[in-house]
This record gives structure tokens, C-alpha cells and sequence, in this order.
């Protein structure tokens, strides 16, 4: 009989934790839209870093690969210069709002605006507009939160993003973020008229130094059958010492 | 009056004495019958070329201008302010706002108007019904296809299909394009795009008609869609970039912008700045006025310098003839040293012999320019009737020039007229120069030459 009632208040004190518990539980664990980004954002957003890789760009002729290497310091300055063969020397220069070409054969440097940064990088699916976003995605879209989908066995957070006004290519965007280890697992890109024009994967990630990235992603445009682009990270140093000078204009020529 | 007897006896003796020179200098002609061929020849061959060049030169650039107005700028536009400088980036947000007062305006003064919405796109294609797939950067015009066909002759140059439709997701794609594409009428395409305020945006739309113009730029760059299509896909808000005009011209560039400029006003459209539109519609901006001559100011600096270049051919053309003339003359002269000598001897002034030798270059400088005025006068009317085709070998060559492959000639009297007169002088000069080398010798060293 003692047995029974000590069972029952076990079980009592068990129920009024697990009521309490699910009462709590979504104001105090469940994250906001706009954290999920931030957090996003923060894993990608490195101080400064050193990266290797390559960009395999496929269309009907077939693959094309173009090496790089780049150095970057936070989200909003990096300089990108290409090693293969076909594009040595190649240089692509962001500061702040600000995209460069330097072309080495011409020995040209040309900052581009206007339509000439709807261009494509390389005839890849990635725009040079694609490559100015980054400031924080919050300034220029409104987050909303779909609920949780699975993407490659991982469980992630799917985000409607709306444009805020004009000054942005995409006005709906929508994100499938990790919802463990807060890596962007999948996007969508939509047209004005609500088709799908691109679609980004993640297919591999990488941990450097606390920081969790994509290593490997896909972008293939949804009006082309056969073409994409596969970028692909095959060394990141994180928090290194950049060269002198290296974001500068002078830099960018020499 | 001593004075004046003598005066006249002197000018008559001058005159017979200048009429038995060109009496001498004609029977020199018919003695020397071959060099007098030869330079005749060679004479009338470099004016008829000279005639035949200048005539497609002209005709070149007539066809230029014709086409720009046929397909591309009409007699004259109205646009946003600035908008034709930055016409090649094709913006859109340098647009003409209130079309319908602007429109109506000109209507009203019998001027017709065709408002049109220019934008790049990429036009895709897949594999199946296309042999493959492809994609191309093409410019794109939304037009309202009763006005345009007023203005323009694109509805004339249909070959395939139908013209537009409003409301209807159709295309005019040119006949260049679509043997490139192995499209059809009623294939889909998809076109990519970026709206007014510089979304991306997807159009799927069907190929309705297809066009072959004789301007090479317009179906080389060009495809069209109803105005309304482009209006609702690029966010335009009813505003256009131009609003092209077609006025009563001669030729391209000689229309009367006056009544344009009446018929605005009237409507109480002001130029510089355009009706304010309502809350929520169309933004008001500056427009403007542009005539043909500064619409195609850039193309006509192009063809100044192609122009440049043909002068230079022509040049070329006129110092080949001149020395071929002067060589003919040289030779004519120096094997008739002994002759020279032989008339000098006899009393025969200096200028008097020069004078003869001058009637006698520009006796075969006029029979030649004459002979040549006429091949030329053949060579022109060929070239206005027939034209030369050159279609085979500027099937796939990029060029500023707006002409389809067959060049025409065209009549200019003032350049034929100037041609022969010019050679005929020039054969005249010519014979100055041996000759004077000659009467710098001694009678003696003359008359021992043999």
C-alpha cells in the first residue's frame, strides 16, 4: 500500500514536470525566424579566413573547373583571384558595396554597377549580385517561419524570406536551416511571378575552429535542364593574418 | 584710242593664235591614236569607278537611315530625360509616365505615335521541340501593335505566323534567329528578365509570328511582345521608354518637329516635365524630344568615320587615275622632245607650246570623263536596279551597318558631274610638268634627242 502511494506521487510530480515542461518549453528553446538567421549567419560570417577551392561550372558541353583562392574579413570584404589556367589571374574585388574585375590580360580594372553585376561569374549559375548580398540578410528581407522539414536525413528550419523593398534580385527566398548545428541545408530563389529560378544545396560541410559551413554546395538555375554550378571548398583557414593591403585597389593591379 | 585698237587687235591675234593651238592640239589627238586610247581608257575607266564607288557609298548610307526609321527610331521619340545616352543599359527607370496624355496628344494633331517598352532579357530554349537546348541575350520590345504598325514596318515584315496580339503571351522572333534556334511558329520559350525596380522574373511565352526585316541589328538583337505583357511582367506601371513618332519626311532627318512640339503643348504636355501622374501610378519624370539626326548622332559618327575610310578608297582610286594620266602624258610628252625643239627653232613661243600641250591633256581629259561619265551613268543605273548582293558573305558578320546584304546605288548628279569635270582638269594640269621640264633645255639639246 506504501509501495502504491509512493508510486502514485512519482507519478503525479512526473506528470506536473512533463505539463510544465511543454508549457515552458516553447517560450524558453523554441527560436524566432529572425534568431534562426542570425545564427545562421554567424556560423558563415568569419573574422577573417583563407580559402582554397574550386567551381565546377556544367552545362549541356559539359564540365568546366576554375580554381581559386581567396582572403576574406567579415561579411562584406573579400578578394577572390582564379588559378586555372583559363581565367589565371582573374581577380574579383568586393569592399563593402562595391564589386571589382581586374582582368589581367587587359590589365584593366573595372568596378561594376548597373545591370553589369547581373552577370554571371564565369557563365556559372552565380551572379556577381549573388556575391554582394551578406550585409545581413535581416536589412533586406522580412523572416517568417514555415515550420520543420527534413533535408537529407537533417532536421532543419524552413524560412520564408520577403524582400523589404526593390534593391535586392530575389523577392522571395526560402531557407532550410539545420536545426541542430544552424548550417543552411537548402535554399530556393523565386521570380517576381512566383517560379523557382535557382536552388542551392548543401551537399557537404566543414568544421574549422568552432565555425560549422557549407564546404560544398550545388546552385542549378530552374530554367535551364542542363546546367549548374558546384562550388566546393577545399581549404579554409580561419582567423589568419591577411597580406597588407590586400582588399585595396592598388593591390587589386598588381 | 590707240590704246584700245591695239588692245584689240592684240586679243584677236590671241585668239586665233589659241585656236590654231587647239587646232594642232586636236590633230596631235587623232596622230597619236593609240596613247590617245590608252589615256582615254584608263581616263574614263577611273571616273566611272569613281562614279559607281561614290553611288553605293550613298546608297549604303540612304539604306541605313531608312532602315533605322523603318524598324528602330522612327521620324522622331519622346523619352525620359537622359534616357537615349543610357539607352544601351536599357533602363527602366527613365521612362516616359503619363503615356495616354502624351499618346493622346499627338493623336490628336494626326501624328502617330507608338509607345514601346525596351528591355535585355535572356531568351531560353529546351531540347524537344528545339533540335537542343540554347539560351540567348537578346534586346526585348513590349509594343502596342496597332500603334507600332503605324509607325514602323515591322507588321510588314511578318513572313511566318501572325502579328501580336494584346493580352496574348506571344513573341515575334526573326527569321535570322530562329534558323539559329530551329524555332517555329508555336514553339514556347522562356525569358528571363529583371523588373522595373530589378526583381528577377520568368515569362513563358509561345512564338507567334516571325519577321525578316532588311536591318540586320533588328533581327540579329530583336524580339517583340505585346505592350500590356511587358507592362504586367516588368512592373512598368504604364510607363514606356519611348514613344516613337512617324511624321512626313523626304528623308530620314528632314521632318518638321514644330507640330509635334504644337500638338504637346496644346495638350498641356510640357517637355521638360511630364503631367504629374496620381498616387499610385505611373511616377512623373522630364521627358524630351529627340529628332532622327540625335537619335542616330552615335551611328552617324560611325558612318563619318566609314565615310572617312570609302574617301580614302576614293582618294586612292583618283591618284591611281591621276598617275596612270599623268605617266600617259609624261611619256606622250618626252618622246615629242624633238618635236618640242623643232617648234621652238621655228619661232614658237614657250607659252604658246605649253598651251598647246595643255588643250591636248585636257582634249583627252574631256573624252575620257565623258566616256567615263557615260559607264558610270550605266554602272549607277545597274546598281540602283539590281544592287550587289553580299548577303553570302555577311551572313554571319557583325556590323554597324544597317543593310541586309544587297547594297543599291544611287543617283548623285552633282558627284558624277564633279568626277568628270575633276579629270578632265586634272589631265589637263598633268601635262604641265613634263612639258615645263622640257622648255627648260636648250633647242639644241632637244633637237638632238632622239
Amino acid at each position: 500500500m506504501q509501495y502504491l502511494r509512493i508510486a502514485r506521487r512519482k507519478a503525479w510530480r512526473i506528470g506536473l514536470l512533463v505539463a510544465l515542461a511543454a508549457l515552458v518549453a516553447p517560450s524558453a528553446f523554441a527560436l524566432s525566424a529572425d534568431e534562426i538567421i542570425e545564427r545562421m549567419e554567424d556560423n558563415q560570417t568569419h573574422p577573417t579566413s583563407y580559402i582554397e577551392g574550386e567551381m565546377v561550372i556544367t552545362d549541356r558541353f559539359g564540365d568546366r573547373v576554375s580554381t581559386f583562392f581567396a582572403h576574406t574579413e567579415g561579411d562584406d570584404r573579400f578578394l577572390v583571384e582564379f588559378t586555372s589556367r583559363d581565367e589565371e589571374g582573374q581577380r574579383v574585388l568586393r569592399r563593402n558595396d562595391d564589386l571589382y574585375l581586374y582582368y589581367p590580360d587587359a590589365r584593366e580594372t573595372i568596378r561594376l554597377t548597373g545591370s553589369a553585376l547581373r552577370d554571371s561569374l564565369l557563365g556559372s549559375d552565380i551572379s556577381y549580385e549573388d556575391m554582394t548580398g551578406g550585409r545581413g540578410l535581416a536589412e533586406d528581407y522580412k523572416f517568417e517561419l514555415l515550420g520543420e522539414e527534413t533535408v537529407d536525413d537533417r532536421r532543419c528550419y524552413k524560412i520564408e524570406l520577403t524582400a523589404r523593398g526593390t534593391n535586392v534580385a530575389y523577392p522571395k527566398q526560402i531557407y532550410w536551416v539545420d536545426s541542430e548545428d544552424f548550417v543552411l541545408r537548402k535554399s530556393e530563389q523565386y521570380a517576381r511571378a512566383g517560379r523557382k529560378l535557382k536552388v542551392t544545396e548543401v551537399l557537404e560541410t566543414m568544421e574549422q575552429d568552432g565555425y560549422i559551413f557549407p564546404a560544398r554546395i550545388r546552385i542549378t538555375d530552374q530554367t535551364r535542364r542542363s546546367s549548374g554550378t558546384e562550388m566546393i571548398l577545399h581549404q579554409v583557414d580561419i582567423g589568419v593574418d591577411l597580406p597588407r593591403g590586400v582588399f585595396s585597389l592598388e593591390q587589386l593591379t598588381w | 584710242m590707240t590704246v584700245f585698237k591695239s588692245s584689240r587687235t592684240g586679243h584677236h591675234r590671241t585668239y586665233a593664235g589659241l585656236r590654231m593651238l587647239a587646232v594642232l592640239a586636236a590633230k596631235n589627238l587623232t596622230r597619236y591614236r593609240r596613247r590617245t586610247l590608252i589615256t582615254v581608257s584608263a581616263i574614263a575607266f577611273g571616273v566611272a569607278i569613281f562614279i559607281g564607288m561614290a553611288s553605293m557609298l550613298d546608297g549604303l548610307i540612304a539604306e541605313g537611315d531608312r532602315n533605322l526609321v523603318r524598324y528602330e527610331t522612327a521620324s522622331a521619340a519622346i523619352t525620359g530625360t537622359g534616357y537615349w545616352d543610357e539607352r544601351e543599359q536599357y533602363p527602366l527607370d527613365i521612362t516616359v509616365a503619363d503615356v495616354d496624355a502624351v499618346v493622346s496628344a499627338l493623336e490628336d494633331g494626326d501624328i502617330a505615335a507608338a509607345p514601346r517598352v525596351g528591355f535585355r532579357g535572356e531568351l531560353i530554349v529546351h531540347y524537344d521541340p528545339y533540335p537542343e537546348d540554347g539560351s540567348v541575350h537578346l534586346n526585348m520590345y513590349g509594343i502596342d501593335p496597332e500603334r507600332d504598325a503605324r509607325v514602323f514596318h515591322l507588321a510588314d515584315a511578318l513572313i511566318e505566323g501572325q502579328f501580336l496580339d494584346p493580352g496574348e503571351h506571344g513573341i515575334l522572333i526573326s527569321a535570322w534567329l530562329a534558323e539559329r534556334l530551329g524555332a517555329e511558329v508555336g514553339y514556347p520559350v522562356t525569358i528571363t528578365t529583371r523588373t522595373r525596380d530589378g526583381f528577377h522574373q520568368i515569362l513563358d511565352m509561345d512564338i507567334v509570328g516571325i519577321y525578316e526585316t532588311p536591318n540586320p541589328t533588328v533581327d540579329r538583337s530583336a524580339i517583340y511582345m505585346p505592350l500590356d505583357i511587358a507592362d504586367f511582367y516588368l512592373e512598368m506601371r504604364g510607363a514606356v521608354t519611348a514613344i516613337h513618332l512617324a511624321l512626313p519626311e523626304p528623308v530620314p532627318g528632314a521632318a518638321d518637329l514644330q507640330p509635334v512640339r504644337a500638338a504637346l503643348e496644346r495638350a498641356g504636355v510640357n517637355l521638360t516635365e511630364s503631367p504629374a501622374a496620381g498616387d499610385g501610378g505611373p511616377q512623373s519624370s522630364a521627358i524630351e524630344l529627340l529628332s532622327f539626326d540625335e537619335m542616330t548622332a552615335e551611328f552617324a559618327a560611325a558612318m563619318e568615320l566609314q565615310d572617312a575610310a570609302f574617301a580614302v578608297v576614293l582618294l586612292l582610286l583618283g591618284v591611281i587615275a591621276v598617275v596612270g594620266i599623268s605617266n600617259t602624258m609624261l611619256m606622250a610628252v618626252l618622246e615629242r622632245e624633238r618635236e618640242i625643239g623643232m617648234m621652238r627653232a621655228l619661232g614658237m613661243r614657250n607659252g604658246e607650246i605649253r598651251s598647246m600641250f595643255v588643250f591636248e591633256s585636257a582634249g583627252i581629259g574631256l573624252i575620257g570623263a565623258a566616256i567615263g561619265l557615260l559607264l558610270g551613268a550605266a554602272l549607277v543605273w545597274y546598281l540602283t536596279a539590281h544592287g550587289i548582293d553580299y548577303s553570302a558573305v555577311l551572313a554571319d558578320v557583325e556590323m554597324d551597318f544597317r543593310f541586309d546584304g544587297v547594297l543599291y546605288g544611287v543617283w548623285s548628279p552633282r558627284t558624277m558631274i564633279t568626277a568628270a569635270v575633276g579629270a578632265a582638269v586634272l589631265a589637263g594640269a598633268v601635262a604641265l610638268l613634263p612639258v615645263r621640264r622640257i622648255l627648260r633645255r636648250g633647242i639644241s639639246d632637244s633637237l638632238r634627242q632622239h
